[in-house]
C-alpha cells in the first residue's frame, strides 16, 4: 500500500509540474510579447560592434552621388569617427568636384571651359531629338506594313475567291510556284543578256523585275492571270504607272509584235526597271538603319549624358549614409523585432477594441511621402489606440497634430530626457529625468505646440522642440522633427544611439514596421489609377485616342454600303441527301415523292413539244418504256400529293420516276 | 488602210454613237468589234434599256442599210428571207427579197419566234447568203445581224437552240443603268431628244470603209503564244465541272478575231492578251451550257468564266 502511495503521489507531482508548465506557455501567449526594455547605455556600443561586424560602407566608400539626405547630414561628418570617405565625399560635392552629384556650383570643366558646356547641352539636345525621331521612326516602322498590307488586301479583294470556284477548280500556279527571285537577281541576269545580244529575254526580265518590285511594294498584286495591261491600269502610284506602261509597251512591242529590241529599247527599258526596282530596295535598307539605330541610341544616350560608370555602380547595403542599417541593427540588438513594412499605410487596420500587440510603425517623411488619403487613414490608424513615429520635417506633418514648424535658433544640440519632461518632478527627479542624451544635430528644424509642452522628450537649447510624444485619440504619435537621428550617418556619431534609443523608448516598441517609400501612396481603387500613378496616365490615353481613332476609322469603312457576299451554295447532290436525310428522319416519304414530282413535272413540261401536255406520254416516247408503266407511275406520284397517309411504296415510285425523268432528260444534253 | 486610220475612224463612230447612247460604252464598243470582225451580236437585257437605239444608230453613223424584223411567234421564213412570187403579166416567178437583204439587220426580239423561223437566219448569218427554192443569193456587205432578246419574260418565248447560239459572235448584256446615267438620259429626253429622230448624227464612214476595216483587223499579227492563250481559255471552260457543254473551235476563232480589232483599235498592229481578256465574256458566255447543278446553285456563265481568267496563265516570259 505504501508503494502504490508513493507511486500516486510521484504521478500527481509530474502532473502539476507539467500543468504549470502549461500554464505559464499560456499566460505567456496571453500576453504577447513582452516589452523590450531599451537600453540608451549600450547602444553606442551596439553602433560600433555593428559596424566592427557588419559591412557598412556609408562611411568607408559611401553611394554617389550622394542623395539630398545623405547632403544634408554632410555639416557633421568629419566628426563621425571613421568615416573618412563620407567626409570626403562631402567636400567633394561642397567643391563641385562630385559629375554625378546634384551640386549647384559650377564643374571645373564649365569654369575651365566654358565652350564645353555649351557642347553638352548641344548634344543633350540632338540627344532628345534623336530619341523623338526614333520614335517616330519607330511609329512609322509599325504603321507603314499595316497600311501596306491593307493596301495589299485592297488590291487583292478582286482576285479572291468567292467560294463556290473553290470547289469547281484547280489551285493557280500561283498558289503552289515558290517565290520568284528578287528584283536585284533579275535585274543583274537582265542585265547580262542585254550585254550578251539577248535583248527580247532581257526585256522580258526587266519587266519582271519592275512587277516584283511593284508586288513587294504593294503597288500591284502579281497573279498569273492577270496581264500587263492590268497591272499598268491597277498600278497605285501614278509615277510608277507611267513607267510601267512603258516598259510593257516596249516589252509586249517585242513579245507580240516581234519588233527588234534594239539596244536603245533595253537601254529604255532598264532605266525605268531600276528607277521601279531602285524604289523598293530603299525600303528594307531604311527599315535596318533605323532597327539599328534604335539600337544604338541608347547606348549613345548613355555615353553622351552619363559617361562616368562610377556615378552607376549597382546600390550596396550599408553604403547610403542617410540609409537605416543601423536604425535596424541597433533596435534588432536590443531585442526589437523590427521588419520593414509590407503594406500601404492607408491600408493599415485600425486597432479595435483591444489595441495592444500591434506594430508601431514608423515613418520617415524624408523618404516617404504621404498623400492626403494615405494622411487621413494614418491619423484615424493613430486614433483607434496605435503608435506611430514620425519623423522629418513639421512641415508636411499632419495638420491633425497641430504643430507648428520652426527650428533652433541657438545651437544644434538637443537634449533628450528619459522621460517626458512633464513626468519628471521638479524637485527631486529621478534618474530618469534626468538629461540622457545630448545629441548633436545637423539640421535645426523644429515645432512648437499650441498649449503648453506637455510631452516634449527632446528639445533645442533653446526651448525649441525636437521631439514630442503627442497623444492622439487613444494612440500616440512620437514626432521627431528630423529624420536625422534615424540614418547611418546620424546613429554613428557619438550619443547620436543613444539619443535615438531613448526616443524610441518613449513607444515602447516590441514590434516595429518602417515604411518604405512607396507605402505613403493608397493603394489604387481602379487599374486606371494604379496606370496614372506609375506615370503611364498620358501614354495610357494616347492608347485611348488612337485606339478610338482606329475603331472609328473602322467603323466608318464598315458602315460604307457594300455588296452583300454571297451566300455559301451547297452542291445539289448534298442538298438532296440533306433533304431525303430530313424526310426519312420524319418518315414523310409521301411528301418527299410530291416535291420530286412538283420538280420533275416542271423539269419536264419545259422539254415538252409545243402543245403536248400528257407528261407520261412524254415520258415513255422519250424513254421507250411501255405507256401504261409510265402512266401508272406518274399517277401515283401525283396522287401522292394529297395523301391522306402513306401507303407505303413512296420510295419505290420515287426511285422509279426518277430514273425514267434522268433518262428522259438526258436525251436532251 | 493603216493603223492610223483604223483607230481614227474607230473612235469616231464611238464617239458619234455615244451622243445618243448614253452610258452604254460597253455595248457600243460590242457592235462594233462584232461588226468589224464579221460578225453578229446576240443583245439581251430587259426592254428600255437603248438595245434598238444602238443598232439605228450603228446604221446612220456606218451608213448601213437598216432592216428591222420584228420577231413574233406566226412570223415566217419567208417573212425573213423573201420569196419567188408569181408575176402575171411575165407569167413567171420573181424574187421578192426579205428585210435579210440589208447590211444590219435587226432581229428584234428573236426569241419570240419558232425555231423554224429563227433557223432562217442560219445559212444567212454564216454563209451570208439564203437559199430559196434552191437558188442561193448573196446578201450584201457588209452584214452584220444584231439581234435581241429580253431575259425576262419565258411565256411564249422559244429560247435560241445552240446552234443558232454558236452563230453570234458575242452576246451583249445590257444591265441597268447607275443613277447618274439614268438622270443624265432623263436630262437628255427633257432637253427635247428624241429617239425616234436620228438626225443629229452624222455618218462618220461607210460600208466600202468598214469593208477595208474588216480586212485591216484581219492582217492584225497575233503572236503564238496568244494563240495558246485564247485556247487555253477556250480548252479550260470545257474542263469545268459546272459546264456540261463547252464552247466549240468556233469559239477560238471568234476570241481571234474579235482581239485582232481590238489591237487595231488602238493603233497595234499585234495582238497582246489584254486585247483578248475583256471579250472572253462577250464570246463565251452563250457558248457554254452549265450543268443543271451549276444551274441549280445559281451559277452564272459569267462566274465560271472570271473564275477561268483568273487561272489560266497569261503568257508573260518568252520561250
Amino acid at each position: 500500500m505504501r508503494g502504490i502511495a508513493r507511486a500516486d503521489a510521484s504521478r500527481i507531482g509530474r502532473i502539476r509540474r507539467l500543468g504549470g508548465a502549461i500554464a505559464v506557455v499560456c499566460v505567456s501567449a496571453i500576453a504577447g510579447p513582452a516589452a523590450a526594455a531599451l537600453d540608451p547605455s549600450i547602444a553606442r556600443s551596439d553602433v560600433e560592434a555593428l559596424r566592427a561586424n557588419d559591412a557598412y560602407a556609408f562611411c568607408d566608400d559611401p553611394r554617389l552621388p550622394l542623395s539630398p539626405s545623405a547632403l544634408s547630414l554632410c555639416p557633421d561628418a568629419a566628426e563621425i569617427a571613421g568615416c573618412g570617405g563620407f567626409a570626403s565625399a562631402c567636400s567633394a560635392a561642397a567643391e563641385g568636384r562630385n559629375r554625378c552629384g546634384p551640386s549647384s556650383a559650377p564643374s571645373t570643366s564649365e569654369v575651365r571651359l566654358p565652350w564645353l558646356g555649351g557642347l553638352a547641352q548641344a548634344i543633350h539636345g540632338f540627344a532628345t531629338a534623336l530619341i523623338w525621331a526614333l520614335v517616330a521612326a519607330l511609329g512609322m516602322a509599325l504603321l507603314v506594313p499595316v497600311l501596306v498590307a491593307l493596301r495589299r488586301s485592297r488590291i487583292d479583294a478582286p482576285l479572291r475567291d468567292d467560294g463556290p470556284g473553290d470547289t469547281m477548280s484547280k489551285p493557280s500556279r500561283a498558289q503552289t510556284e515558290s517565290a520568284p527571285p528578287g528584283e536585284a537577281a533579275l535585274l543583274s541576269l537582265a542585265d547580262r543578256f542585254a550585254a550578251a545580244g539577248q535583248g527580247e529575254v532581257a526585256l522580258q526580265l526587266y519587266l519582271a523585275a519592275s512587277l516584283s518590285a511593284l508586288d513587294r511594294r504593294g503597288a500591284i498584286r502579281a497573279a498569273d492571270g492577270r496581264t500587263n495591261g492590268e497591272y499598268v491600269q491597277n498600278c497605285a502610284d501614278a509615277d510608277d504607272r507611267r513607267r510601267l506602261g512603258e516598259i510593257v509597251r516596249e516589252v509586249e512591242r517585242v513579245q507580240f509584235g516581234r519588233y527588234d529590241a534594239t539596244p536603245q529599247v533595253v537601254a529604255a527599258v532598264a532605266r525605268h526597271a531600276r528607277t521601279l526596282a531602285r524604289v523598293t530596295a530603299t525600303a528594307p535598307a531604311l527599315t535596318t538603319l533605323m532597327t539599328l539605330a534604335l539600337a544604338v541610341a541608347p547606348i549613345v544616350l548613355c555615353a553622351c549624358t552619363r559617361g562616368d560608370p562610377a556615378c552607376h555602380r549597382l546600390a550596396r547595403a550599408g553604403d547610403d549614409p542617410a540609409g537605416l542599417e543601423l536604425f535596424y541593427g541597433v533596435l534588432r540588438r536590443q531585442h526589437v523585432h523590427v521588419e520593414p513594412l509590407t503594406q500601404s499605410l492607408a491600408s493599415l487596420r485600425p486597432a479595435g477594441d483591444d489595441p495592444a500587440g500591434a506594430p508601431t510603425v514608423v515613418v520617415d517623411l524624408e523618404r516617404t511621402a504621404l498623400d492626403e488619403e494615405t494622411q487621413e487613414h494614418l491619423i484615424q490608424w493613430v486614433r483607434s489606440g496605435r503608435d506611430l513615429v514620425l519623423a522629418g520635417l513639421p512641415a508636411v506633418w499632419p495638420r491633425e497634430l497641430g504643430v507648428v514648424a520652426t527650428h533652433s535658433l541657438a545651437s544644434r544640440r538637443v537634449t533628450v530626457h528619459g522621460k517626458a519632461s512633464h513626468d519628471c518632478p521638479e524637485q527631486a527627479p529621478d534618474a530618469s529625468c534626468t538629461p540622457a542624451a545630448q545629441p548633436h544635430l545637423a539640421g535645426v528644424a523644429a515645432f512648437e505646440l499650441p498649449g503648453d509642452d506637455e510631452g516634449v522628450v527632446a528639445s533645442f537649447e533653446d526651448g525649441s522642440i525636437y521631439a514630442a510624444r503627442l497623444h492622439l485619440g487613444r494612440g500616440h504619435v512620437l514626432a521627431i522633427a528630423s529624420d536625422e537621428l534615424l540614418t547611418n550617418a546620424g546613429i554613428a556619431r557619438a550619443d547620436n544611439a543613444a539619443a535615438m534609443v531613448l526616443l524610441m523608448s518613449q513607444v515602447d516598441p516590441v514590434d516595429v514596421r518602417v515604411a518604405g517609400p512607396h507605402h505613403g501612396v493608397s493603394p489604387p481603387s481602379a487599374p486606371w489609377t494604379s496606370l496614372t500613378r506609375a506615370g503611364l496616365g498620358l501614354g495610357l490615353l494616347h492608347a485611348l485616342v488612337a485606339s478610338a481613332v482606329v475603331f472609328l476609322a473602322a467603323a466608318r469603312r464598315l458602315a460604307r454600303p457594300r455588296a452583300a457576299a454571297p451566300p455559301r451554295r451547297r452542291r445539289f447532290v448534298e442538298h438532296v441527301r440533306a433533304v431525303g436525310a430530313v424526310y426519312a428522319s420524319t418518315a414523310n416519304g409521301a411528301h418527299a415523292l410530291s416535291a420530286y414530282t412538283r420538280f420533275a413535272e416542271e423539269r419536264l413540261r419545259a422539254r415538252m413539244p409545243r402543245g403536248a401536255s400528257d407528261i407520261a406520254e412524254f415520258l415513255a416516247t422519250r424513254t421507250e418504256q411501255p405507256v401504261e408503266r409510265c402512266r401508272a407511275l406518274w399517277t401515283r406520284a401525283v396522287a401522292a400529293r394529297g395523301a391522306p397517309a402513306p401507303v407505303g411504296d413512296e420510295l419505290a415510285v420515287l426511285r422509279d420516276l426518277s430514273g425514267l425523268c434522268a433518262a428522259a432528260i438526258a436525251q436532251d444534253r | 488602210m493603216e493603223s492610223a486610220t483604223f483607230e481614227q475612224t474607230f473612235a469616231r463612230i464611238k464617239e458619234q454613237m455615244g451622243r445618243v447612247v448614253v452610258g452604254q460604252q460597253p455595248l457600243v464598243e460590242g457592235v462594233l468589234v462584232a461588226a468589224l470582225s464579221k460578225g453578229h451580236a446576240l443583245i439581251e437585257g430587259a426592254p428600255g434599256l437603248g438595245k434598238t437605239l444602238v443598232a439605228r444608230a450603228f446604221a446612220v453613223v456606218s451608213g448601213f442599210a437598216f432592216k428591222r424584223i420584228q420577231f413574233t411567234p406566226d412570223l415566217m421564213p419567208s417573212d425573213i428571207t423573201g420569196s419567188n412570187v408569181y408575176d402575171r403579166q411575165r407569167g413567171t416567178f420573181t424574187f421578192v427579197p426579205g428585210p435579210i437583204f440589208a447590211e444590219l439587220v435587226l432581229a428584234d426580239e428573236i426569241n419570240r419566234a419558232p425555231a423554224k423561223t429563227q433557223s432562217a437566219l442560219l445559212e444567212a448569218m454564216q454563209d451570208r447568203q439564203v437559199t430559196i427554192d434552191g437558188a442561193s443569193r448573196s446578201l450584201p456587205a457588209p452584214f452584220v445581224v444584231l439581234a435581241t432578246q429580253n431575259p425576262v419574260e419565258s411565256q411564249g418565248t422559244y429560247p435560241l437552240p445552240e446552234a443558232q447560239l454558236d452563230r453570234f459572235l458575242f452576246k451583249l448584256t445590257v444591265d441597268e443603268p447607275p443613277l447618274e446615267v439614268e438622270r443624265t438620259i432623263v436630262r437628255h429626253h427633257a432637253e427635247g431628244f428624241d429617239p425616234t429622230d436620228l438626225g443629229a448624227l452624222q455618218q462618220v464612214t461607210s460600208p466600202r470603209t468598214l469593208l477595208d476595216m474588216q480586212h485591216f483587223a484581219q492582217a492584225v499579227r497575233i503572236d503564238d503564244a496568244v494563240i495558246d492563250y485564247i485556247v487555253q481559255l477556250v480548252r479550260r471552260t470545257r474542263d469545268d465541272k459546272a459546264v456540261e457543254l463547252g464552247p466549240s473551235p468556233r469559239a477560238c476563232i471568234a476570241l481571234l478575231k474579235a482581239a485582232q480589232v481590238i489591237a487595231a483599235s488602238q493603233g497595234r498592229s499585234f495582238v497582246t492578251p489584254d486585247d483578248v481578256k475583256p471579250m472572253v465574256r462577250s464570246v463565251l458566255r452563250h457558248r457554254m451550257m452549265l450543268h443543271p447543278d451549276a444551274l441549280l446553285q445559281g451559277i452564272t456563265a459569267d462566274e465560271r468564266i472570271d473564275e477561268i481568267l483568273r487561272v489560266v496563265p497569261v503568257p508573260r516570259l518568252a520561250a
